[in-house]
């Protein structure tokens, strides 16, 4: 008599905590917490002596309520500050947001040919750290606006005369104006500076010439073309040989005399909008296009057709590739990339600004995931949200493939979704056919599963498999026989070969369902396991394998 | 007639030498004050005298999120750098530990120079009796300002220096270079950012502030250390914050 012998592989790929139960401990509100930081919702334990505590949230309290605080002598604002904090360090606290309060309302402060977004408070701040005149006009309503409001001062040569002597310095007008009429704080340092002292005995003519350059041939200054080259507001200028700034720095208009009369603005000069960078000919450099006016021998660069300075080149350069200066893009700590996520592994966002390539990691656990989009060859790049959390809920390919709520795949084989007696839900894939099939995270979302509070059990469960392979056996071999040898296992199973370590295709003649290799079916389980988070079989982002058993095996007689 | 050569050169090359001192020390003033002329100038003293202890203190200070002994920190690189905004709890903004951060830095970096000050007025004092002055010395108050490209201290000491003449002095001041205004103020508005949001776009500030390198490094357990550098000067200052911090797994454990 034949008797069939069930027996089950309980095949539980990665072996990992049993679920904690961990009872929260009832939440306070510190004013104070041992380790210093202010008002924290933290179980009694933590919160520090002689500092308030309530059993409540600290939403809930009065003494941890959350506000304005303002720093009236520095006339600034800040937001989220508890009451006791902001008064202790000198501040006044309001029990209202920023926007409501008069004294953080944001206007243009206008001060000399500069404007700043700021509060009236800070306005009178600034204007006296800088000891100048403020104008605040609370009609400006953003900081751009505030900016373009703000005319800069003509500028030009003023010519300052003594004795038939003209010396020259290229100013504003209200800046001439006010050596004209002594004004100026500087006034007195600037004509002594240029007459050596004496002007209290001179007769000084002072006349400002706008749009001229302290070169120009007609006003017959001391000042002649080309006295070198200089950095000044990011670009590189000509001097003549007083020193003064004259035009963007051109090679091919050195000798041209009108380049050395007049003031030429920035977009009438060589190469406007362009970076120039490392160009032996042009100093109209551009930060936003990623140039930079420096002294060539500290940046590395070629050396001018005439002068010291150059457009720098602010680019960078990533594993063998070139990155604009600006330019945001994305890396992992593994060869594999995230959609192979492996425990530890996680994206970076790498930037290159000013020359230098500075590494951004998103956020642990792989709960922000770098991505990045490009125009046109230029590359940005953001930590967005890992919206993993509810894939294994999705019931459908659809739902569980549209990214703009969710970054789930799609993976065939079984379903992860069980009923309430544990039994498998199949899903409806595209064609509405109700498959075996599993919705999981795209990304797989790392845990602390080193850490016994884990939540990485809980998860990772349900991800397990139970799978249940079915032998014949008689009297030649029974349920004893088997059980010891796993090539008998192999030979003599008729379902679910696939299950049983090492099974090749064909090593069991009467297999009739479930003959595919052991590695194949490892291989698809591990592909919905390891997609539930840093679950089943794996090696770390570096290479290195796991300590735990991959299988949990059980044999089972059933009558 | 070669030997007498010899010393002539010998004797030319000694004047020359000694009128190169003379001219250095009459006409640099750093490399005056080393050899002692500060003495004539308190002024000078202090500056030599304090310079180093400040700077020292902006950089400690500067470093480990605007205290000098932080509290509350969290431990990077083995370098406690203090909370300026904090929660403990997963997916909420943080409550701001520090509303107003110029004012406790001054105060720290105060408290910090205090001891040395009266170091330096008893050295002062020291030096001016030594050099035959009558000198009377009265404390006064020490402010610390930090000011747009520089720092300032203030002592409202009053010094008597009685040689025959008598010289009073009733208020010191000492000005450092130092950016730390400045990068103060970029922590500020990043510390807004994290207390609404929980993130900041680094980008951004290096977009308008061209010299500014901002540096966010995201830690395992949700918190963030942001350092700030001035490209030109190379001043860094460094601070923590926890806001929004993402748990592992669902975060309900």
């Amino acid at each position: 008599m034949n008797k069939k012998i069930l027996m089950l592989f309980f095949i539980v790929l990665f072996l990992g905590f049993a679920i904690n139960s961990v009872n929260a401990a009832t939440s306070f509100c510190c004013e104070k917490t041992i380790n210093g930081a202010w008002c924290q919702n933290a179980p009694e334990s933590e919160c520090a002596e002689n500092f308030r505590k309530v059993q409540t949230s600290c939403e809930a309290t009065a003494y941890c309520k959350l506000g304005t605080c303002v720093d009236v002598k520095e006339g600034l604002c800040q937001e989220n500050t508890p009451q006791r904090v902001c008064e202790d360090n000198g501040g006044a606290w309001y029990n209202e947001d920023k926007e409501q309060l008069s004294q953080c309302r944001l206007g243009c402060c206008i001060l000399g040919n500069q404007g700043a977004f700021v509060t009236q408070n800070r306005c009178k701040t600034l204007a006296s750290i800088y000891r100048i005149e403020s104008i605040f006009r609370n009609d400006i309503k953003n900081q751009l606006e505030c900016v373009m409001s703000v005319t800069s001062d003509v500028k030009g040569a003023c010519v300052i005369e003594k004795e038939g002597l003209r010396d020259c310095k290229m100013l504003t007008q209200a800046e001439c104006r006010d050596l004209q009429t002594g004004n100026s704080q500087n006034s007195g340092n600037l004509i002594g500076d240029l007459f050596n002292g004496d002007e209290d005995e001179l007769e000084i003519k002072i006349s400002f010439h706008e749009g001229y350059l302290c070169s120009a041939d007609n006003l017959a200054t001391n000042c002649g073309p080309r006295g070198g080259t200089i950095c000044h507001e990011e670009k590189v200028y000509f001097t003549d040989t007083c020193g003064n700034i004259a035009n963007i720095y051109d090679y091919s208009r050195r000798n041209n005399a009108e380049y050395w009369t007049y003031i030429v603005n920035a977009e009438n000069s060589c190469g406007y909008g362009q970076s120039n960078a490392e160009s032996r000919e042009c100093g109209n450099c551009n930060y936003y296009a990623g140039s930079i006016c420096k002294a060539y021998r500290e940046s590395g660069s070629p050396a001018p057709l005439y002068g010291e300075h150059i457009c720098a080149d602010l680019s960078c350069e990533y594993k063998g590739e070139r990155y604009e200066h600006g330019e945001v893009w994305c890396d992992t700590n593994t060869r594999e990339g995230l959609d192979f996520a492996l425990p530890g592994s996680e994206s970076f966002k790498i930037i290159c600004y000013n020359g230098e390539i500075t590494v951004e990691p998103c956020d642990p656990w792989r709960a922000t995931i770098c991505t990045a989009t490009e125009i046109e060859g230029f590359s940005y790049a953001t930590c967005r949200a890992n919206l993993w959390q509810d894939c294994t809920s999705q019931k459908n390919e659809q739902d569980c493939l549209n990214d703009e709520k969710r970054d789930c795949i799609w993976i065939e084989g079984y379903s992860v979704l069980k009923d309430d007696e544990g039994k498998e839900l199949k899903l409806k894939n595209l064609e509405e056919e109700e498959i075996r099939a599993s919705c999981v995270p795209k990304y797989s979302p790392g845990f602390d599963f080193w850490n016994s509070q884990s939540e990485s059990s809980s998860i990772c469960d349900i991800g397990e498999y139970y799978c249940v392979v079915k032998y014949k056996y008689n009297i030649f071999r029974d349920k004893e026989t088997i059980e010891e040898k796993r090539e008998l296992q192999r030979k003599f199973c008729v379902e679910n070969c696939k299950c049983i370590p090492g099974y090749e295709v064909g090593d069991a003649k009467n297999c009739e369902k479930g003959c595919e290799s052991n590695a194949k079916f490892i291989e698809s389980v591990q592909g919905i396991c390891g997609s539930m988070g840093d679950c089943g079989i794996s090696v770390n982002y570096l290479g290195n394998e796991g300590y735990y058993e991959k299988y949990e095996i059980d044999f089972t007689e059933i009558e | 007639m070669e030997k007498r050569g010899q010393v002539t050169i010998f004797i030319i090359l000694a004047i020359l030498i000694i009128a190169i001192g003379v001219l250095l020390y009459l006409f640099y003033p750093r490399i005056s004050s080393i050899f002692g002329k500060e003495s004539n100038n308190p002024s000078a003293f202090l500056q030599n005298c304090l310079e180093d202890k400040i700077e020292d203190t902006i950089v400690n200070v500067s470093l480990s999120g605007g205290s000098v002994n932080p509290e509350h920190y969290y431990l990077y690189q083995d370098n406690p750098i203090e909370y300026l905004c904090y929660t403990n709890e997963y997916y909420r903004t943080c409550v701001v530990q520090q509303p107003m951060l110029k004012t406790h830095i001054e105060s720290e970096i105060k408290n910090e120079i205090s001891e040395t000050v009266n170091e330096c007025f008893i050295e002062l004092r020291d030096n001016f009796e030594n050099n035959g002055y009558d000198v009377v010395l009265r404390e006064g108050n020490i402010t610390f300002e930090i000011l747009p490209e520089f720092v300032m201290v203030t002592l409202t000491h009053e010094l008597t220096l009685t040689k025959g003449d008598s010289e009073k002095y009733e208020t010191f001041r000492i000005l450092v270079d130092s950016e730390l205004y400045e990068l103060i103020g970029i922590a500020r508005s990043i510390l807004d950012w994290e207390a609404s949001y929980g993130d900041v776009e680094t980008t951004t500030y290096m977009d308008y502030y061209h010299n500014l390198k901002v540096e966010k490094l995201n830690q395992m357990d949700g918190s963030t250390i942001y350092i700030l550098t001035n490209r030109n000067t190379e001043e860094v200052f460094q601070f923590a914050s926890r806001s929004v911090a993402w748990p592992p797994g669902y975060g309900i454990s």
